[in-house]
């Protein structure tokens, strides 16, 4: 298992490199001119290219890119060109918000979801119609749209709470478990309805499997036959889906922290891009990408502690 | 006089405006009497081009009820993302409410009736016989930068060679300032090599030039971005401060007059969805709205928010190919064309939140340079726009690249409206939107534009300024230079009184016949506040005259349940 762990993680190192250098080209062939806008108006020739040159925006692209590598292997992510401000300190700001959203979101995505599918799939009938239902409700209803409703009605008509901003859990952790309960909500909506369908379907699935009917014939308890052993088994599916969800919302983020005002790094991302802050952007999107390679190894992770024989093979 | 508008204020507001109004009266014309003509704002009386009393009446409060020092904890303000906050690179009025003034120093105030008091300055003057080239400042003894270090003349004239070399978007201001030199003690002497009638407005607390940042600051200029070297009221705290989100401004130890503050840090968030920051408002997170697009007014006052909205601005087009000859532009008929080509009264009637008044003039109805001889110049007559299209050879139409900014055209409203209409006379406009001035101000300078939609400031006596700000590069990126124009500025510059209103509408009717600019309708600045915060003052003259945090304690906000 360890050497599995250990295959996985190096074969992140590649897709690092390769997200990196996406990123790079992307951004270059991007218009705009992060020396011109720091110049505001007025500048002389000179002035812009001392800057540009300064900044190390003359170089070719390769050597801007073994640059940004250099410093990250040095344990440095450079400075925002607008801000001034040390790229890991910005992200340090902004990530604690972004991963409580997505980890809150995960949750209630997993706990809602999975209730809500072996509901349906146990009861069936009518209930099952309206799993269905929402399903197609969920996936259709945009996360930015739901946002401004609940922020009507339970934030701002009832005073529940808070409309807007993040409170960060070090400095009051009632004030912050409040601040990420409709940002939450908001990103976690389509997650459950898809994780109630994918139980569902997974669950209707084990439960029609001749081990099934041999376990209600010896006399099993209804509580463990379902969750013991037609859960674990229907299981693998619904993690799949949940770590897609999962990594779907942090893309989802940008929307949620612009309705909710969030400091997050969706929304730093959006700036950053807009402003061509190449050391940002390359900052966040490693971020971004070790986020997604350490939810995925979670998944590989649970699916070893579901199945033996992955267990093995690994 | 004091006076309230019951035409921008909720009933609620207007009844307590009502209720309010004799009170306000009485403590201002006490205020005024006491500090002898000027008003005192805790460092003796002031004096200066003019002298004057407190602005409008209390719309949220009486006047009479200020506190001195600290009455609460915390003012939350919202506002969009800022230029910088280093306000040599910083550059528009409304962003000045909400940052620079809360930890910059101006030399002067003004005041909301338009009218001088002193700030870091006591008393200014244009040297007489100087042709409004030469301009003395006094400066108020015993001021500390939040760096400890004292406000000097070397100071002064320091932070005035930094503007000028740093090429923000007001740098151009100080273009003609051939000297800046310390006098005295406590005097400087600013020299321009043309004249600058608009230096009291200029060295104000609305533009950034007046605005004097301390030796540490300006020996690394860097760290003004994240933190701030002033004399304000406040300090920008960059350890709780969260870059283009959250702006946490905490009490400048060595502020010069403590008893103006009434708040122990204000918070300025950054939202720029209206409906967030409605809802924020609502919810009681944040105490006031000072960047709300006039179409959420209603809303906001729906909200029980207090609305202010005043002509501020005007909504323009801004033909920047005049002088780039392979632009279509270049040709006055289809300048004189696309003028006549919009429907304004359509515009400011469909998007100016209802109080927008339309105009095809570079001054609003009653400011300087406004010439009522000229107006209506251009009508809206689709058939004339496209026989002068035919004549200028583009009866087949073009097309034409135009900027906007989401920031300043809510929705892009504007910009859409205008690519119909010109669709109607057979041009076919490619319209690039960009979220904030911050990325506008760069892609307008690249030159790909023909035109650009950004609004052209029209600050009550700051017609001059508007004209400089429209010449400014970018909203002139191709270098329109005009010598006609600069003697017509010249000489109404350097005249006074109605010579100098005959001249601004000398120049208005010159910016009329050449087309260079497609004013379409006044924008009102509009803020909301919430019930949470009182002594909101009513300006006469632009609600970017709003100050939350004023060097005056009676003109500060407070907290309303004190």
């Amino acid at each position: 298992m360890t050497r599995y762990l250990l295959r996985r993680l190096l074969l992140s190192v590649p897709l690092l490199f390769a997200v990196s250098i996406l990123t790079f080209l992307m951004v270059a062939i991007v218009p705009g001119d992060p020396a011109v806008r720091i110049l505001g108006a007025g500048h002389t020739a000179a002035e812009y290219q001392a800057l540009d040159q300064k900044l190390g925006l003359t170089a070719p692209l390769l050597v801007q890119y073994w640059h940004w590598v250099d410093g990250v292997l040095h344990g440095t992510l450079g400075t925002s060109l607008f801000t001034n401000q040390a790229v890991t300190s910005a992200l340090a700001q902004r990530l604690p918000t972004t991963v409580w959203l997505v980890i809150g979101a995960t949750l209630v995505t997993v706990v809602a979801g999975v209730t809500l599918g072996l509901a349906s799939a146990v009861w069936r009938g009518p209930l099952g119609r309206v799993v269905d239902a929402a399903s197609w409700l969920g996936f259709a209803v945009p996360n930015f749209w739901l946002g401004l409703i609940l922020v009507e009605f339970i934030a701002v008509k009832a005073g529940l709470l808070p409309s807007t901003g993040y409170v960060p859990l070090g400095q009051d952790p009632g004030a912050w478990l409040r601040s990420l309960i409709l940002p939450v909500i908001t990103l976690a909506a389509v997650g459950v309805t898809g994780i109630a369908k994918q139980t569902r379907d997974a669950m209707a699935d084990v439960l029609g499997q001749e081990f099934m009917a041999a376990l209600r014939m010896a006399g099993l308890p209804r509580r463990s036959l379902l969750l013991r052993h037609a859960l674990r088994n229907a299981a693998i599916p619904i993690v799949t889906a949940a770590g897609l969800f999962s990594v779907a919302m942090l893309g989802g983020t940008i929307l949620v922290e612009q309705v909710f005002v969030l400091p997050g790094m969706g929304s730093l991302v959006v700036e950053a891009a807009a402003d061509h802050d190449l050391p940002v952007i390359e900052g966040a999107v490693l971020y971004f990408t070790l986020i997604v390679i350490v939810v995925n190894l979670l998944i590989d992770l649970s699916y070893a502690w579901l199945n033996p024989k992955v267990r093995v093979t690994a | 006089m004091p006076s309230c508008y019951p035409f921008t204020l909720s009933a609620r507001a207007r009844r307590r405006c009502g209720r309010t109004s004799l009170l306000a009266v009485a403590a201002l014309a006490a205020g005024t009497l006491a500090a002898c003509g000027g008003v005192s704002n805790g460092g003796g009386t002031t004096s200066g081009t003019t002298s004057a009393a407190a602005s409008g009446a209390a719309a949220t409060g009486a006047a009479s009820a200020a506190p001195t020092g600290i009455a609460a904890n915390t003012l939350t303000l919202q506002f969009n993302e800022p230029v910088s906050a280093n306000p040599a690179l910083e550059g528009t009025a409304e962003s000045d409410i909400a940052f620079g003034a809360l930890d910059y120093d101006s030399l002067i105030y003004q005041l909301g009736n338009g009218q001088y008091v002193g700030d870091l300055a006591t008393s200014w003057g244009y040297v007489a016989g100087s042709k409004n080239e030469v301009f003395n400042l006094t400066l108020r003894p015993n001021v500390l930068f939040s760096d400890g270090s004292p406000l000097t003349p070397a100071s002064v004239v320091n932070s005035l060679e930094y503007f000028k070399g740093a090429h923000g978007p007001q740098a151009g201001y100080l273009a003609a300032l051939t000297s800046a030199k310390a006098t005295g003690a406590n005097t400087v002497q600013l020299t321009f090599a043309a004249p600058e009638p608009n230096l009291p407005f200029l060295l104000s607390q609305y533009q950034d030039i007046g605005q004097i940042i301390g030796p540490q600051g300006l020996a690394n200029p860097n760290t003004l971005t994240t933190t701030s070297d002033g004399t304000g009221p406040y300090v920008l705290s960059a350890g709780q401060s969260v870059a283009n989100s959250q702006y946490v401004f905490t009490m400048n130890p060595h502020y010069w007059n403590p008893a103006a503050l009434h708040y122990k840090q204000v918070v300025v968030k950054v939202m720029t969805d209206p409906q967030s920051a409605l809802a924020a408002a609502q919810s009681g997170q944040v105490d006031a709205l000072l960047s709300l697009p006039a179409t959420a007014l209603q809303s906001a006052k729906s909200d029980h928010l207090t609305t202010f909205a005043q002509p501020f601005s005007i909504a323009s087009l801004i033909l920047m190919g005049r002088s780039d000859p392979k632009s279509p532009l270049s040709n006055l008929k289809v300048r004189q064309a696309i003028n006549d080509a919009v429907d304004r009264a359509g515009l400011a009637q469909g998007l100016g939140g209802g109080s927008a008044v339309p105009t095809d003039e570079f001054a609003l109805p009653g400011a300087t340079g406004y010439d009522p001889a000229a107006a209506s110049t251009y009508s809206y007559d689709v058939t004339k726009a496209k026989t002068l299209l035919a004549q200028a050879g583009y009866g087949s139409g073009f097309k034409l690249a135009v900027l906007d900014t989401l920031a300043l055209d809510a929705n892009g409203d504007i910009g859409a409206a205008l690519k119909t209409e010109l669709a109607a006379v057979g041009i076919d406009v490619t319209l690039t939107e960009t979220p904030s001035p911050a990325q506008f101000i760069p892609a307008a300078l690249s030159k790909q534009y023909d035109a650009v939609i950004w609004p052209l400031s029209q600050n009550g006596d700051g017609f001059p300024y508007a004209v400089e700000f429209a010449m400014a590069p970018f909203t002139n990126a191709f270098g329109t230079v005009s010598p006609q124009l600069n003697a017509l500025m010249a000489t109404a510059g350097a005249a006074s009184g109605s010579a100098a209103t005959a001249g601004y509408a000398q120049v208005d009717d010159y910016l009329i016949d050449n087309a260079w600019f497609v004013p379409l309708f006044s924008l009102s600045a509009a803020l909301a506040v919430a019930p949470t915060v009182t002594n909101v003052q009513a300006p006469s003259l632009s609600n970017t005259t709003i100050d939350p945090i004023a060097p005056i304690a009676s003109l500060s906000w407070y907290p309303a349940s004190r």
